[in-house]
């Protein structure tokens, strides 16, 4: 699985490429993110919900998102909170961005904390009137963003995934029904995948929305295989808009494809702008031999292994002599 | 066995409708008086006919009117002699008749069934006063005197009525009493031509008990050939219990669910087919038939026997009690009497168990189960010569094919952990009756506690196509199948199975434990397993349940048959609860006193040395004194010794078992400290030579037991510091306000549980010096306390804190010397160690960790860095393996740095591998691009 999702991270750099710049950002594509933790009912969650949001906010702050794009609604005051996430907060902020995010942007969403569901609708527990998850949807219809990555890390948050669901819109939901009720911890890991490099399984640097679901997925069936409980919680991604969301996304499901072209944070120095015509061909013979080992580790069943082996190998020594050559030139 | 405890094979009665039951082949045997029962039995029908309405009763119509009036006195005027005398002529006229008190014995037939048999018996020896012939009443009489245990007077009485008529029912009661009394050629001639379905069956019994099967199986078969709708509802019963005696169970059960439906006020039926179910492995349905049959009749025997049966399969304590029970309503209860010597024996009450199996005797002179345990009781007090030479003859002239003593010597000998002993009587059990597919299944899963894999799949095999119900059986040979998931483990020492899913984690840990365990132990009791020892860990729990008792469900971790170690793996259970490293050692140092001992080591001496070889294995390691441990040396509860064994086998309450191990292991400590290891190896020696404790403790370290008890009391009081006695354990409620935690060690400073909660209220208030003082008082009070919340975790955190790290991090390596558990604390610990400049101490802990916790990558990820820092390639090599055998999120990563430490240690080919995997997975990994191109020399 892991192969070939990596795969379609690889196969699609442009996608990823024309959001890098330089700060992160380019004149041309911007991102805006805003995280809202909502209620916690005890003590306990609410430590974690905040906790995590904090470190979330951080996160995004430190890797990738410009603080005057990063938007931060908590059920209770604190450092990094620009307002309270009641429901007429969230809807003035969502109306105020719906006017600011330009098509060619990237937008984020990311809701910790309890969601219930009642065999009608989901809804995001916050101060005052909750929202539904058909709220959430016509609040971000009205985003022009054309891609967007929503993470509901909240319980029952399953049964908002269809009504989140729109081409360009990356949807994540840590339960894979509104019946899964129990408190979700698939936020906490999905925040340790933006805080550092383990996630980043293809080492490019970045942390894509595919990643960083990827390795909370697997760290939430570790953790609750450490207690040997059944878990109570299984995510799913959705990314085409159509269909059903998926807990393995892959070739083989049809999903993932825009997740791994969408970067969460970046992990590395940024990529410097200038670039001579040396510079500019090595990058084009790079890009050509990713897109062939991409194109071998596809026909790899179908491959004699030592075949395969002396193939890859003669492509992974070229590329890293490219490579080398580059850094050289950048001046890395 | 075939007969059942209750004599529920009535036949007495007639099913609803039927006209007439006539046994075609019913001659008269020597009878001098007239055969009426054909008349009576039309009579009978006419009643039934007519109760019911049926028109076949209408010839016996016109005499309806006289029956009905004899019929009115004898029941109105309670059948005295003058009763009878008032009834006169009438009753003359119709003596015949009287038989026909079918109608008039249904109070009798009442107190039969509802067990009041005190009663029934002066009710129905009333009527035979009377009615001296009348064969029904004399049959319900026989049955009573069965059913109470009054089995001479059964006899000759059914003898007496029999000279003067013939009965079949009355023959089949006589026939009964003389096979519960042994005297089996009695019994023969009382049933001579007989071919009623009880007859026949009892002709079976007779013979099974001589070892004709032949002939036993043509005299079930003809009782079931009967034809079914001839019979009455105990009648079906007798042919389910044939089915059941020729192997085909499903149809008895069918038969038995019928002969229910028919008879459903019938407790004898319910009984039986209860009997049944416990053989065929179904305790929860049978329990529900007993429990009905017992609401039906309080007294049923059978049925009590049943639920003692039932309790003692489950290890219960009532068992005993149930038992005691059953012999009030029945004295003679043979069987009740072998089933409490069995309990005796489980127990090493060996002269109780004789004085049951004397009793048992008494009644019947002849009952080999009882044989059979009295050459148990010889083979458990060490006389085997006994038992070869004069026991197996004795049983085997009797009955050739009693296989059974064999398989209660192997029974025996398991509760001993004589394995490999077992496994010889179960050969022979199988060998002297080859339909005893219980055996046949012991044999094969005893065969594969000893290893004997492909022997052990034969047996269980050939036991499943003889008893397809038997659970063990099932659960092992779906177990043997799954061990294709399992890859092979080999040492130089040991070769077993590691589960595929986690084999790559576990390996290199668990090879190097157990070689390294082995020869600690090897060296000090110059005893060698002269195979290969067979490991197996199991990452599912209820799959090492099967694989040690055959059934899910069992508490153990660990488990040892010798040659033979299974154990759970660490994924068996939640992370940091289980120490295995710990319990490995434990095992393996049962295979040496089991196989120094020739596996006589008594279960308290194996148990006391496994606990004290796990303590003294490594630093922290053992099991943590739990507060049930305390509070029960608070009380006092300390076994005395020759008590100790049944303590682990027969515990009275569920912690005594955990208390047992902890006492076991203190009084080996105690031996040692005392007398030096070399008494633990003469011990052993005693052992093996079938000393008794007693008789070890006075050639060993000539001391009584019970002075030794003396003795040790006064040890376990001094090394448990005095804090068992001093320490207040009692709990404090959630939510105290700090006012009224405070007031408690004022007035009772010893009070464990305030003063930790004091520290912890501390902690939150950032009281850092507050904290320290009150878990230091509680770490005074009680050392041992290492659980959540425990007093060196408060401390490290209070120096912490303060700016002490050094003593932070020697709190929490006291708590780990202290048996800490918590993963966690271990790895807070290490990564404080490395930032003071200790790794090496930092490696050991995490080290450490391996053995509560194998499976997080973090842990391998650390210790694989800081190996590869201090040069320490091989070790960071196997650590980046294992990293990979968890399937980290960053698989790339991983191979990365196992090719780095392949290249420190020069192996070039393994690296390059490494290495290609990593940039296959990210092929824009510039570390793992560099090393490729250092690899290719570019």
């Amino acid at each position: 699985m892991a192969c070939g999702l990596l795969a379609l991270a690889v196969c699609l750099p442009r996608l990823g490429a024309a959001a890098q710049t330089a700060d992160g950002q380019t004149t041309d594509v911007m991102t805006y993110a805003v995280v809202v933790t909502g209620l916690g009912g005890e003590e306990a969650y609410e430590k974690l919900i905040q906790g995590w949001g904090k470190d979330l906010y951080t996160a995004l702050r430190r890797d990738g998102v410009a603080e005057q794009r990063l938007f931060w609604l908590a059920a209770q005051k604190q450092e990094g909170v620009s307002a309270e996430s009641r429901q007429e907060e969230i809807v003035k902020l969502l109306g105020q961005l719906a006017g600011r995010i330009r098509p060619q942007d990237l937008f984020l969403l990311f809701l910790i904390g309890h969601g219930s569901y009642d065999d009608y609708d989901y809804r995001f527990s916050i101060p005052g009137p909750d929202l539904t998850a058909a709220q959430w949807s016509e609040l971000l219809n009205r985003i022009r963003a054309e891609r967007q990555v929503v993470a509901n890390m909240t319980s029952s948050s399953g049964a908002s995934l269809t009504a989140l669901q729109r081409k360009g819109r990356v949807v994540i939901t840590s339960t894979s029904a509104g019946r899964e009720r129990n408190f979700s911890v698939f936020a906490r890991y999905f925040v340790e995948a933006l805080q550092g490099t383990v996630a980043d399984a293809n080492k490019n640097e970045e942390v894509s929305a595919l990643e960083a679901f990827q390795f909370a997925t697997g760290e939430v069936a570790r953790y609750y295989e450490s207690f040997k409980r059944l878990a109570t919680e299984h995510a799913l991604m959705e990314d085409r808009g159509e269909g059903e969301g998926v807990r393995q996304p892959s070739p083989q499901t049809g999903q993932g494809l825009l997740a791994a072209a969408i970067p969460l944070v970046r992990l590395g120095p940024r990529q410097a702008a200038a670039a001579t015509p040396q510079i500019r061909d090595l990058r084009a013979k790079k890009r050509t031999l990713e897109e062939a080992i991409e194109e071998l580790k596809y026909r790899k069943p179908a491959m004699d292994t030592s075949d395969y082996m002396r193939q890859l190998e003669k492509l992974l020594l070229e590329l890293s002599r490219t490579q080398q050559s580059l850094d050289k030139l950048e001046g890395q | 066995m075939a007969i059942s405890g209750s004599g529920f094979k009535t036949s007495i009665g007639l099913r609803k409708g039927t006209t007439l039951v006539v046994p075609k082949s019913e001659p008269n045997p020597g009878a001098s008086a007239p055969e009426v029962r054909h008349w009576t039995s039309a009579a009978k029908a006419a009643l039934s006919s007519h109760r019911f309405g049926m028109a076949e009763a209408m010839p016996l119509q016109p005499l309806q009117s006289d029956f009905e009036t004899a019929c009115s006195v004898i029941n109105h005027q309670g059948r005295t002699k003058r009763t009878a005398a008032k009834a006169g002529a009438v009753l003359a006229v119709l003596l015949g008749f009287c038989s026909i008190a079918s109608a008039a014995l249904e109070r009798e037939k009442a107190l039969l069934a509802q067990g009041e048999y005190a009663q029934a018996i002066g009710q129905l020896e009333k009527v035979l006063v009377v009615v001296p012939d009348d064969a029904e009443a004399a049959a319900l009489l026989l049955q009573a005197r069965l059913e109470t245990g009054q089995y001479r007077q059964a006899l000759e009485q059914g003898e007496q009525f029999l000279k003067r008529r013939s009965s079949p029912a009355v023959a089949e009661k006589t026939a009964e009493a003389a096979l519960r009394l042994g005297k089996y050629e009695r019994a023969d001639a009382v049933l001579g031509s007989y071919s009623t379905p009880t007859a026949n069956w009892l002709r079976g019994a007779l013979a099974e008990r001589k070892g004709q099967t032949e002939a036993a199986r043509a005299a079930w078969q003809r009782v079931v050939n009967s034809d079914p709708a001839d019979l009455s509802g105990e009648e079906l019963g007798v042919v389910a219990e044939a089915l059941a005696s020729l192997g085909r169970f499903q149809q008895a059960h069918q038969l038995y669910r019928q002969a229910m439906e028919m008879a459903p006020k019938n407790a004898a039926i319910r009984a039986a087919w209860g009997n049944l179910l416990l053989r065929k492995h179904n305790p929860a349905d049978a329990e529900g038939l007993f429990r009905e049959a017992l609401e039906i009749n309080p007294n049923h025997t059978g049925a009590l026997l049943g639920m003692a049966e039932l309790a003692a399969s489950r290890w219960e304590g009532q068992a005993a009690e149930r038992l005691q029970n059953a012999l009030q309503v029945h004295p003679n209860l043979a069987e009740a009497r072998v089933l409490l010597a069995r309990l005796h024996l489980e127990q090493d009450e060996h002269e109780a168990a004789a004085k049951e199996l004397d009793a048992a005797l008494q009644v019947n002179p002849r009952m080999l189960e009882a044989w059979s345990l009295q050459a148990v009781n010889e083979y458990l007090q060490g006389d085997e010569t006994a038992v070869e030479n004069q026991w197996l003859p004795r049983i085997l002239k009797e009955n050739p094919r009693f296989g059974k003593v064999f398989a209660d010597l192997g029974d025996f000998s398991l509760l001993k952990r004589q394995y490999v002993i077992a496994v010889g009587f179960f050969r022979r059990a199988v060998k002297t009756d080859p339909d005893l597919a219980e055996a046949r299944a012991d044999l094969g899963i005893n065969l594969l506690r000893l290893g004997k894999e492909q022997e052990a799949r034969q047996a269980l095999e050939e036991a499943y196509s003889q008893d397809p119900s038997n659970i063990w059986t099932v659960n092992t040979l779906r177990l043997m199948d799954s061990f294709s998931r399992f890859d092979s483990l080999q040492t130089e020492h040991f070769s077993g199975k590691l589960h595929q899913s986690e084999s790559a984690v576990l390996r290199p840990y668990v090879e190097q434990l157990l070689e390294e365990a082995l020869e600690s132990l090897r060296k000090r009791y110059q005893y060698t397993p002269p195979d290969k020892v067979v490991f197996e860990m199991y990452p599912d729990h209820e799959d090492f349940a099967v694989r040690t008792v055959g059934l899910p469900g069992l508490g153990a971790l660990g488990a040892s048959f010798g040659p033979v170690v299974v154990m759970d793996s660490p994924s068996a259970r939640p992370r940091g609860t289980f120490h295995w490293g710990s319990t490995l050692w434990h095992e393996l140092a049962h295979v040496i006193t089991l196989g120094i001992t020739d596996y006589r080591v008594p279960r308290w001496f194996t148990e006391g040395l496994s606990v004290y070889e796990e303590n003294n294995s490594r630093a922290g390691w053992g099991d943590p004194m739990t507060l049930d441990t305390v509070q029960a040396l608070q009380k006092g509860q300390l076994i005395p010794l020759e008590n100790l064994d049944t303590a682990f086998i027969r515990p009275k309450h569920p912690s005594q078992v955990a208390f047992a191990y902890f006492q076991a292991g203190m009084i080996c400590e105690y031996i040692v400290e005392k007398y030096g290891f070399e008494k633990i190896i003469a011990l052993l020696d005693a052992y093996g030579r079938k000393r008794s404790d007693a008789e070890a403790f006075r050639e060993v370290l000539q001391v009584r037991l019970a002075e030794f008890d003396a003795q040790f009391l006064a040890y376990a009081r001094e090394r448990t510091y005095g804090f068992a006695e001093a320490v207040k354990l009692e709990g404090v409620r959630d939510g105290q306000p700090e006012a009224v935690l405070r007031a408690i060690p004022e007035a009772s400073p010893n009070h464990y549980f305030s003063r930790l909660r004091l520290a912890q209220a501390a902690l939150e208030k950032k009281q850092w010096q507050q904290a320290i003082a009150e878990a230091e008082a509680a770490k005074h009070l009680f050392p041992l306390y290492v659980d959540e919340g425990n007093p060196y975790e408060i401390l490290a955190q209070a120096h912490l804190e303060l700016g002490n790290k050094e003593q932070a991090v020697a709190e929490l390596l006291l708590w780990k010397k202290t048996k800490g558990r918590n993963p966690k604390t271990f790895s807070q610990l290490a990564t404080w160690l490395r930032e003071l400049g200790r790794t090496d101490e930092a490696i050991q802990t995490l080290e450490d960790l391996l053995y509560i916790d194998p499976f997080d990558p973090k842990v391998h990820e650390l210790l694989g860095d800081w190996y590869q820092e201090t040069s320490a390639p091989r070790k960071a090599v196997r650590e980046f393996a294992v990293l990979l055998g968890l399937d980290p999120p960053d698989r790339a990563g991983a191979h990365y740095r196992l090719a780095e430490a392949y290249h420190a240690i020069a192996d070039m080919a393994n690296a390059r591998r490494q290495v290609l995997a990593a940039l296959e997975i990210a092929p824009g990994y510039r570390p793992a691009q560099k090393l490729l191109l250092e690899l290719s020399g570019k």
